[in-house]
């Protein structure tokens, strides 16, 4: 245990090196979710309510949007497909005595850490200046169960990233592949509009998908859009989904290792 | 002036002929890569307001063409100064930069437009086609002379932009670390996208700060539309004029605290 609070303890230091960089990130996951929360005030100032959301619930859900993006969706599938397999650090990855998967999910937790920090810091002028009611379930077990939802989520983000770096062992440029990801991301996982406003047939679309799951379930649970059972369903749904994607990685990690090859001394 | 014009035309020749070095994959990364961001920005416009009719005074069909618009004039930009602006960090991180202070010709020029990205050629056509098939949709009307308008205030609009650019990229010279702050930049640009109206609600000084990449899409949608007031107009070209001066001077300021990494 200590030996990887320590690989931690490195890690964050090598994330708070570069704290104005890392500040920049987080601005950028953050100007999107803020103006759409202004663009539906505009919208929703003359329809009083727009299935189901009202004015005060659309900007608790823009609000905790900021938040999960900076806490839940983790970027390790740049430092996978980019730096560890196509510039061959993974040689070095290799050598070391702990797991790969185990070594990146402890790297990539203090990124997540400090967006997420700023990520509540930036929230209080937001909530201050745009006079926004944060509407929270009030009831215990849904809370309790949105908070297990959103550690799913974070799992399932770092499952379905990594699966896509490995990608990178087969394809020789990936960044097609990672910029029709944020597409989908966008479309689907709940940041562009949350999913009930969305056509029927994306809808049906998303849920065949591990977008969802990642942003858009964990923060209608906090804001207390489904109930207990609706959010037991979700919770399966959720460790179906981190079952095959684990499946996935397996047989990726094993697969590409066979293709990957590393040039050092 | 002509010799800059030559100079111009030589890079941009250079640019072609590294696009079409490997042609058949340029073309298919240029047509996945900008046509995926050119429909996401269009058609994410026309979810948005999938269930209204009308947001802050801007009907829905004008509304997704300012996305049409967006990918026009980001085209262009793109096309222009795209690839520059993403290589500056390591120029001045890898001590590079030494090479563009010493050549004969002024040094904001030629770090600004020493290469060209042809790929986001893509993003113009499509937006333009795009644009029309939103025009005929929504049965937009449109005059001919709002499109020349509209072609004087893309040009405009995209000085402006590269002002605004500029001016962000200059701090690389204090900070080349921060070779995310482009990210930031087109983060801030897509701003534009939405109506000025929407960013009313901020508190002023953050008003004052998104008025520039807001106007840049919603000026030249305007004048096109047959919508833009002289005030309108009038603003679009102060800002620009007072940005570009801003930006020229801010870089012969910053450039007397360049210490290179090389040599």
């Amino acid at each position: 245990m200590s030996r990887f609070l320590r690989i931690f303890s490195l890690y964050s230091q090598h994330v708070f090196q570069y704290r104005a960089r890392n500040f920049i990130w987080f601005l950028i996951s953050f100007i999107n979710p803020l103006v759409l929360l202004l663009f539906w005030q505009g919208i929703l100032s003359k329809n009083s309510v727009l299935n189901g959301w009202t004015i005060e619930s659309i900007r608790t859900y823009y609000l905790f949007l900021i938040a999960g993006q900076a806490l839940l969706i983790h970027h390790v599938e740049l430092t996978v497909g980019f730096l560890d397999i196509k510039q061959g650090e993974l040689v070095r990855e290799l050598l070391k005595p702990t797991s790969y998967m185990r070594t990146r999910f402890i790297a990539e937790t203090p990124w997540r850490l400090l967006q997420g920090f700023y990520a509540f810091v930036s929230m209080i002028p937001i909530v201050y200046f745009l006079d926004v009611s944060v509407h929270i379930s009030t009831n215990t077990a849904v809370i309790l169960l949105a908070i297990l939802t959103a550690l799913n989520a974070f799992i399932i983000s770092f499952l379905f990233k990594m699966v896509l770096g490995f990608t990178a062992f087969w394809l020789t440029n990936i960044d097609s592949l990672l910029e029709a990801n944020d597409v989908l991301m966008f479309s689907l996982s709940g940041i562009l509009l949350p999913l009930n406003l969305l056509p029927s047939w994306m809808q049906t679309l998303a849920q065949f998908t591990p977008y969802p799951y990642m942003l858009y379930y964990p923060i209608s649970a906090f804001i207390g859009i489904y109930n207990t059972t609706e959010l037991i369903q979700i919770i399966f749904a959720q460790f179906g989904i981190m079952a095959v994607l684990l499946l996935i990685y397996k047989l990726m990690w094993h697969q590409g290792l066979k293709k990957f090859s590393g040039v050092g001394q | 002036m002509k010799r800059y014009l030559k100079l111009y035309l030589a890079i941009l020749k250079i640019s072609l002929d590294r696009f079409m070095a490997y042609r058949l994959d340029a073309f298919i990364n240029a047509v996945f890569s900008s046509g995926i961001w050119t429909f996401f920005n269009v058609f994410s416009m026309y979810l948005v307001t999938l269930r209204v009719d009308s947001v802050f005074g801007w009907k829905t069909g004008e509304l997704i063409l300012i996305s049409c618009i967006y990918n026009i004039v980001i085209g262009v930009f793109s096309l222009l100064f795209g690839r520059g602006f993403s290589e500056f960090s390591e120029l001045i991180d890898k001590g590079k930069f030494d090479l563009f202070l010493l050549r004969p010709i002024d040094s904001q020029f030629y770090v600004s437009l020493h290469t060209a990205y042809i790929n986001s050629l893509i993003r113009t056509i499509l937006g333009t086609i795009l644009a029309i098939i939103v025009i005929n949709a929504y049965h937009i009307p449109i005059a001919p002379l709002g499109i020349l308008f509209f072609i004087l205030g893309c040009i405009l609009a995209i000085l402006l932009l590269y002002s605004l650019l500029f001016f962000i990229n200059t701090f690389v010279i204090w900070a080349p670390r921060i070779d995310n702050v482009n990210e930031l930049f087109y983060t801030l640009r897509s701003l534009g996208r939405y109506p000025r109206e929407t960013f009313r609600q901020l508190h002023e000084i953050l008003f004052v700060f998104a008025s520039p990449f807001v106007i840049i899409m919603s000026a030249p949608t305007k004048l096109l539309l047959g919508k833009a007031t002289t005030y309108d107009v009038l603003e679009l070209v102060v800002i620009t004029a007072v940005a570009f001066t801003c930006a020229r001077l801010f870089w012969k300021f910053a450039l007397r605290h360049y210490t290179s990494a090389s040599s």
